[in-house]
């Protein structure tokens, strides 16, 4: 940890207002070259806000910051860029429909800056194909893209929001090693996130925001605990008490029998004959790194792609070639993974979005309003939530909407229920509130299925694990007999998973 | 051959107007803002470029009117649409009528026609380049700017900063702004370089194709406009083709003549308006190639 006299960057007394909402309260914060300094906070903290600020996207209503001992106005991201501040948003600054070299071209790089581009992707080991098309590339390759953008237009300031979110455990090792080197080189890294393991990994030093404001500060992260910052985060931390568990029902409640999908398009996964049963009263857990078929499990088991019909049952039901409509009535939820847009319709209200799912809301085809007011209230006083069932969905925050979802989904009472990673993006407190609720489904006998690239998801949810690895199912291992090794070899492919196996079974016959 | 000649000037002269048009509307919805109003626009042209014209007795000025006159209109539609983020639709819709409006009481006094000699001419040496030459430069220099202007931006399209400008803020606004493109004034320019050429085609008709004013006489050709640019997949080169295509279509009649088929000439008149609704339909099934964020009001 390099300590230079003047900091990179300071920030003294910043403040941001919209509306009603002070969204950073008088937040100081020193950055200094050479370190990795962990961001953490609730949902609404805060953090987004002053990303933006650092951005130059948004104007603080007070304060200062000084570049190197200088004071700056950051009133557009070319002065931030210009400065040397690179900030590498959640949802990345790309045009899709061009290409990456497009992008860069957008973006200010010239031909010799093209040149050192690749030079840097070489010297930084992170290959990303110059002539494809931006929407053809996985979260990973557009992360690397802006990443290396930055480090080629000279950032001496790296802020990162979220930069995991998205990435299987190994590409999120090879990034901290990255963020690592990049310290090591002199720059300074801001890292914001959820994930306090990943703080503890990588970061010199940490600054916890609450509510706008700065409510702890840790500088030796190797005498800190993951506690601590939890502490601060949450302000206090209920205890975790894991629930008790009675065995699965044998019964089972969703059987895939050799389900197969061809690749759709030129960058998907085909999906190749999956076998599995799900017992009533189990939540079974899909690992894997993204990108290896995960969205086409998904879309092929919420009804949103048909196949055959026997390849799936719902009970001894086939309903392969039902549809999403179909297959809730037989007694299927779903949680898709974009909450927004396909889990709910974020323009219309709460108890619209219970309307469009639920059953028995309305009479001769009029809504019947008073029952849907008060299945809406139910579903929110699940979750402690207060809002009035008329408010619009897009005016919840992210932990609010998903929580929202997750208690639709329930309240359907499912005998499957679908989930991909269900408390992605969420805040500490948000995502106990739902892995309780899925545990408490569970012991009411429903089965669920949970797809996620977080581990520590579901080591919190499943009693089994299987891994998807190229459109392959590795047998689903009960949480006893999951270790790391075994782990880390599926989900890089190194071990023969149940199709390969039988491939190789059939070849030897 | 005199015959080939004279039904390849007659394409010319109907798929011009329609190039022009097109053209600004494919650089204005390309930077993400849909101007349903190229009818009017086109008619405020016509009106303002003939009644300046007629008194100048300078067919320059009366096109630079024209052109001049509706981009300052498509400058009030870009900012309401823009800057005061008004419902795109609803808002093209209107332009419509008030630029016909307009146009109306503009050319309430014009003359019948334009006085003698008021022409722009071809130009001398290109209108002898063998097939296409005076089609193109023979008759005016109109024609063959706008397939000059076509050619130039397909250059341009994905190679200059300005094209990819116009890419990022019609596909994605807020990376744009990240990436430090001025978004808003890309759009804003975008709209009035559109309202410009959709001027200049209003003027063409009004004193080269006609020539003279009349009420309504765009005759549709903005909405023609308006399917070309879905059409040609949001791209300049087959821009270029389609407005041939449909204008050799305007001129099915003459074509039919000239091969000697007996056909109604009502019903070929009908051709373009009807292929218009064939290349929609076929169209609509497939939005590849639509910017993102076309005629979403920004920032949301």
């Amino acid at each position: 940890m390099a300590e230079a006299a003047v900091p990179l960057l300071s920030i003294r007394g910043l403040r941001k207002i919209y509306g009603q909402t002070v969204a950073n309260d008088h937040i100081d914060l020193t950055i200094a070259a050479g370190e990795v300094h962990a961001l953490l906070g609730e949902n609404g903290a805060g953090k987004s806000t002053l990303v933006k600020i650092l951005a130059g996207l948004t104007r603080p209503d007070g304060g200062t910051l000084h570049w190197r001992g200088e004071p700056v106005h950051l009133d557009s991201p070319k002065t931030a860029r210009r400065l040397g501040i690179a900030v590498v948003l959640q949802h990345f600054a790309l045009c899709p429909g061009l290409t990456v070299q497009e992008n860069l071209r957008l973006a200010g790089l010239d031909r010799p800056d093209l040149q050192r581009f690749k030079t840097q992707a070489a010297r930084y080991g992170l290959p990303v194909p110059l002539d494809s098309c931006v929407m053809h590339l996985s979260a990973s390759e557009r992360q690397r893209l802006e990443l290396l953008r930055c480090l080629t237009q000279e950032a001496q300031l790296l802020v990162l929001d979220e930069p995991t979110a998205m990435l299987g455990p190994a590409e999120s090792r090879t990034f901290m090693t990255l963020m690592r080197q990049l310290a090591a080189e002199g720059r300074a890294v801001v890292l914001i996130t959820h994930k306090l393991q990943e703080v503890l990994e990588v970061a010199d030093v940490a600054t916890v925001l609450r509510r706008g404001r700065v409510v702890g500060r840790l500088t030796d992260l190797d005498a800190a605990n993951a506690r601590d910052l939890a502490t601060m985060m949450v302000g206090d931390l209920p205890q975790l008490q894991p629930a008790p568990r009675t065995p699965p029902r044998q019964l089972p409640a969703l059987t895939m029998h050799r389900l197969s999908t061809a690749a759709h398009r030129d960058h998907g996964v085909a999906l190749q004959e999956l076998s599995l049963t799900v017992r009533r009263g189990e939540i079974l857990g899909i690992a894997g790194v993204a990108g290896n078929g995960q969205e086409e499990l998904l879309a092929v088991l919420s009804g949103l792609q048909r196949t055959s019909p026997a390849s799936l049952l719902l009970e001894d039901e086939p309903c392969g070639h039902l549809g999403v409509a179909a297959r809730r009535t037989l007694g299927l939820a779903y949680v898709p993974s974009d909450r927004l847009g396909v889990g709910t319709v974020p323009s219309m209200t709460l108890a619209e979005n219970v309307l469009l799912t639920a059953s028995g809301m309305s009479q001769l085809g009029w809504v019947r309003h008073g029952r849907l007011a008060v299945r809406t209230r139910e579903i929110l006083a699940h979750f402690h939530l207060h809002q009035p069932p008329q408010t619009r969905l897009a005016d919840l925050s992210g932990g609010m909407a998903q929580r929202f979802l997750v208690g639709r989904e329930i309240s359907a009472q499912p005998k499957v229920l679908l989930a991909a990673h269900p408390t992605w993006g969420v805040d500490v407190r948000c995502a106990q509130d739902i892995i309780a609720a899925l545990l408490e489904l569970r012991a009411k006998g429903c089965a669920v299925v949970v797809v996620s690239e977080d581990l520590d998801e579901l080591f919190a949810l499943a009693d089994r694990l299987a891994v998807l690895y190229r459109g392959q199912l590795s047998p689903a291992w009960p949480m006893a007999e999951v270790d790391e090794h075994r782990l880390a070899q599926a989900m890089a492919g190194l071990a023969p998973t149940a199709g390969i196996a039988e491939h190789h079974a059939l070849a030897a016959g | 051959m005199v015959l080939e000649s004279a039904l390849l000037d007659a394409t010319a002269r109907s798929a011009t107007p329609l190039l022009l048009a097109g053209a600004g509307e494919l650089v204005c919805e390309r930077a993400g803002v849909l101007n349903l109003g190229l009818e009017g626009l086109m008619l405020m042209g016509a009106a303002s470029g003939f009644v300046v014209a007629s008194a100048s007795g300078s067919m320059a000025l009366g096109l630079a009117t024209a052109a001049g006159a509706a981009a300052g209109l498509a400058l009030l539609y870009g900012l309401l649409t823009i800057h005061a983020a008004l419902n795109q639709v609803a808002c093209g819709l209107g332009f419509v009528m008030l630029g016909a409006g307009l146009a109306t009481v503009i050319g309430r006094d014009a003359p019948g026609q334009l006085p003698a000699g008021v022409s722009l001419g071809g130009i001398p040496w290109l209108e002898r380049l063998p097939g296409v030459g005076h089609a193109l430069f023979g008759q005016d220099v109109i024609a063959g700017f706008a397939v000059a202007l076509v050619l130039i931006m397909a250059l341009f399209w994905r190679s200059s900063k300005l094209g990819l400008w116009l890419h990022a803020a019609g596909d994605a606004p807020d990376a744009a702004r990240a990436m430090g493109v001025p978004v808003r004034l890309v759009r804003l320019m975008a709209v009035a370089f559109g309202g410009a050429m959709s001027g200049l085609s209003g003027g063409y008709l009004s004193l080269i194709y006609t020539p003279m004013w009349q009420e309504g006489m765009t005759a549709n050709r903005g909405w023609i406009a308006l399917a070309l640019v879905v059409f040609a997949g949001w791209r300049p080169v087959p821009l270029l083709l389609g407005a041939y295509l449909f204008g050799a279509l305007g001129k099915a009649k003459e074509f039919a003549q000239a091969l000697g088929l007996a056909i109604s000439p009502y019903a070929l008149d009908a051709l373009p308006y009807l292929a218009t609704i064939a290349v929609l339909a076929m169209l609509s099934r497939n939005r590849f190639g639509a910017p993102r964020a076309l005629a979403r009001p920004w920032p949301s």
